[in-house]
């Protein structure tokens, strides 16, 4: 019924607005200077969205008057429509030297300014209009949306919500509220930036919107935006469908779908989603890097080379784009290839100790120990707890030369973390190997068997599947003549992995020992 | 099904799981000398070397095989080999002199054993280097030669009961040898230092007896 109302409503205007031409015309027929006729042909035509017979008639009007703010201002409204920026400013300008206080001059003119840039211009002029008119509401709002540095948060703030003081049904102030107060970046007394987020209020202002407008797709998306950052992933993704089935094309949308599924290990999904993302918005970046990565992590490494490269293209800062390229190109045969990408990364975040790392082992597998030892190094400066790293350093430092180093480092590893199988079996290896060489360059073989024993025991306590271990602890115990140990040790080396051709070669050896054979047999017996 | 001491057992899975690794080729070939199957051991060699190309120790070893198979040409060829790859190594100069000593060629053969002493840096570990150059010394010209070797060899390893008894019957030889007085009179005071010697009570009844007759 409503419906029909209104069309019916639409209908009767129409008429009266052609009845009320006719009549326009007429009177500039009979009286061709008369200003305001031609103004309200032109505000009829511009009703019925003919602008440039609007802008013919608002120019004759300002012609006949030149001191015509009305016509002056719809005539600056339409050329700005046009693009035509500078003509469009002159005319708001006659318009305000004609009316110092035309709210609508000033507010379409810093609309105008907005357009063209002139944000500072733009403020004032909005300033203006809220002096004019304080409960006008959109100067608030339209201030506030240009008060984007973190400086003036609470003044944007305080803007949109005297525009929803004035207005409570205004849409727009709550959601761009919502935005602001998700984002939440602010600046301090002493300018430092500080988070001044309120998720709660963002929230509660985005569900406005949706109350006031339950078709604002991004409004929803915002909504999924919180709630994943609060691990509501369910909420998430229903907001996220229903923004997609608003808008299927929402390229934002999709790609915060896939993030989710991408996280949920529902990794079909979010191959899916990244590729929707991109192929609604092309310059896309994070998706880019996000849909790189994951190629990256199921080894289809062409893939993910071209996508790293897209998104390093239209984003060359990404340091995660550039490791993950760079880790692609380690298996080109020109090892500059990927250290150039590594560096990138570091140059970009110096603090990024995965980039130091795996540059360290793409610089060990191209044969410069030193170069890798001293991104191991690295690594350890920055992040100190990089057990891995502690680790690795010392693993290249197993020389008689670098003995203590070597054996400071195993143990600074094994201090951050305890149940490091690996590192045990190492430092096991460095401490019964027990080569050292003193500062006058003497070679010195003091092993430390106990302490070594001990180690690969502990590695073997932390994963009893790590051959390896046995393997060592049973050559160990051989040299210390314990031969019923070592042949059980070795022999568990080769029960863990058969395919173990030195533990087979290793008991064979211990058992053409005749003092080791004598033992076992008796004891086996 | 119980677990295996055989170490031929062993050594098949290695090499089974390995075939190219001279490694465990070297043990294999070693194993099968020491079970008296030179012959096999000689074959295997050959063919592992045929077929994944030359490897020092592995050409020491064939040449250890030939020596068991008493193929003296055969063994210096090998060595030959070998030591053309590696000429500083102990092992295969170890296993020249056995070579030379198996021929005959003693001279040729305490050569060897002295590049081992020149270029060992851990005496303790060639006491029986020495002992084996003493034995090469057979003649009573070279007798002196053969005390100081011997003394050498003991003073490395004094608990050894072989190279004491040996030492005890060549100082016993040259003192019932007509040399002078005065240099009979030194050997005798070295003898009585060595009655002192705490594995004395090891040593054959013979020994101690020709012992007894010189220094009470």
């Amino acid at each position: 019924m409503g419906w029909r109302l209104g069309n019916d409503f639409k209908i009767i205007l129409s008429e009266m607005e052609n009845n009320a031409k006719v009549l326009l015309e007429r009177a500039i027929e009979l009286d061709p200077n008369l200003a305001n006729a031609h103004y309200k042909l032109g505000v009829l035509y511009q009703s019925q969205e003919d602008f440039s017979s609007a802008i013919e008639y608002f120019q004759r009007a300002v012609t006949l008057d030149p001191s015509f703010p009305a016509a002056e201002c719809e005539l600056a409204i339409e050329l700005g429509r046009e693009k035509k920026y500078e003509e469009a400013r002159e005319h708001f300008l006659n318009a305000l030297e004609a009316d110092p206080n035309f709210k609508k001059a000033y507010f379409h003119y810093a609309l105008l300014l907005v357009e063209i840039n002139d944000i500072e211009e733009a403020k004032n002029n909005f300033e203006k209009v809220a002096e004019i008119d304080q409960n006008f509401a959109p100067a608030y709002f339209h201030k506030a949306k240009l008060l984007t540095n973190p400086d003036d948060f609470e003044e944007a703030q305080k803007n949109y919500e005297t525009a929803i003081d004035i207005n409570e049904d205004y849409a727009e102030a709550h959601y761009f509220l919502g935005k602001l107060l998700f984002g939440g970046r602010a600046t301090d007394k002493d300018g430092s930036v500080v988070n001044k987020s309120d998720w709660q209020a963002s929230k509660s202002h985005f569900n406005r919107v949706l109350q006031l407008d339950d078709v604002n797709h991004k409004a929803c998306y915002n909504l999924a935006r919180i709630l994943f950052e609060e691990n509501s992933i369910k909420k998430a993704k229903s907001y996220l469908a229903k923004a997609l089935k608003l808008v299927p094309e929402y390229s934002k949308a999709h790609f915060l779908y896939a993030r989710i599924f991408d996280l949920d290990n529902n990794f079909e999904k979010a191959l899916l989603h990244y590729n929707k993302s991109i192929t609604q918005f092309s310059d896309n970046p994070d998706a880019l890097f996000h849909l790189g990565k994951l190629h990256f992590v199921f080894k289809n490494l062409d893939d993910a080379e071209k996508n790293l490269r897209q998104s390093i293209q239209l984003d060359p800062q990404n340091a995660e784009a550039h490791y993950y390229l760079a880790k692609i190109l380690t298996n080109h045969e020109d090892p500059s290839l990927a250290k150039k990408h590594f560096y990138r990364a570091l140059e970009i975040n110096p603090d990024f100790a995965h980039a130091y790392y795996d540059l360290a082992f793409h610089s060990e597998n191209s044969g410069d120990i030193n170069e890798a030892k001293m991104h191991f190094q690295k690594a350890t400066d920055v992040e100190q707890n990089f057990a891995e790293a502690y680790f690795n350093l010392a693993r290249l430092s197993f020389t008689p030369a670098e003995y203590e180093f070597a054996e400071r480092n195993f143990e600074t590893a094994l201090e951050i973390k305890k149940d490091f199988d690996e590192c045990h079996y190492f430092l096991g290896k460095l401490l019964a190997k027990g080569e050292k060489m003193t500062k006058d360059g003497t070679l010195l073989i003091e092993p430390q068997r106990e302490r070594a024993a001990n180690h690969f025991r502990e590695a073997l306590k932390i994963n009893p599947d790590n051959y390896k271990s046995y393997y060592e602890l049973g050559i160990l115990l051989s040299q210390q003549e314990e031969y019923i140990e070592a042949f059980d040790a070795l022999h568990k080396s080769i029960k863990i992995n058969p395919e173990f051709a030195d533990g087979h070669y290793e008991l064979a050896v211990l058992l053409m020992n005749e003092s080791a054979q004598t033992v076992i047999s008796k004891r086996k017996k | 099904m119980g677990i295996s001491l055989n170490p031929g057992h062993y050594l098949l899975q290695a090499r089974s799981l390995e075939p190219d690794n001279p490694k465990f080729a070297y043990l294999h070939g070693e194993y099968l000398i020491k079970e008296k199957k030179p012959t096999k051991a000689k074959d295997y060699i050959e063919s592992f070397l045929s077929e994944f190309g030359p490897d020092a120790n592995l050409q020491n070893l064939l040449a250890l095989a030939y020596l068991n198979l008493e193929n003296i040409e055969k063994a210096e060829e090998s060595i030959g080999n070998a030591l053309s790859k590696l000429p500083r190594s102990k092992d295969f100069l170890h296993t020249a002199f056995l070579i030379k000593k198996a021929k005959g060629d003693k001279i040729s053969a305490f050569h060897f054993l002295e590049r081992i002493v020149r270029m060992d840096d851990q005496p303790f570990q060639s006491f029986d280097i020495f002992w084996e150059m003493a034995q090469l010394l057979n003649s009573k010209t070279e007798i002196k030669k053969k005390i100081n070797l011997l003394e050498i060899s003991l003073s490395l390893n004094h608990k050894n009961t072989h190279v004491l008894e040996e030492l005890i019957l060549t100082y016993c030889e040259i003192i019932e040898t007509g040399i002078p007085k005065s240099e009979k009179a030194q050997f005798v005071k070295d003898l009585y230092r060595l009655k002192n010697n705490p594995m004395l009570p090891n040593l054959t009844p013979l020994t101690l007896q020709k012992l007894a007759l010189i220094v009470g």
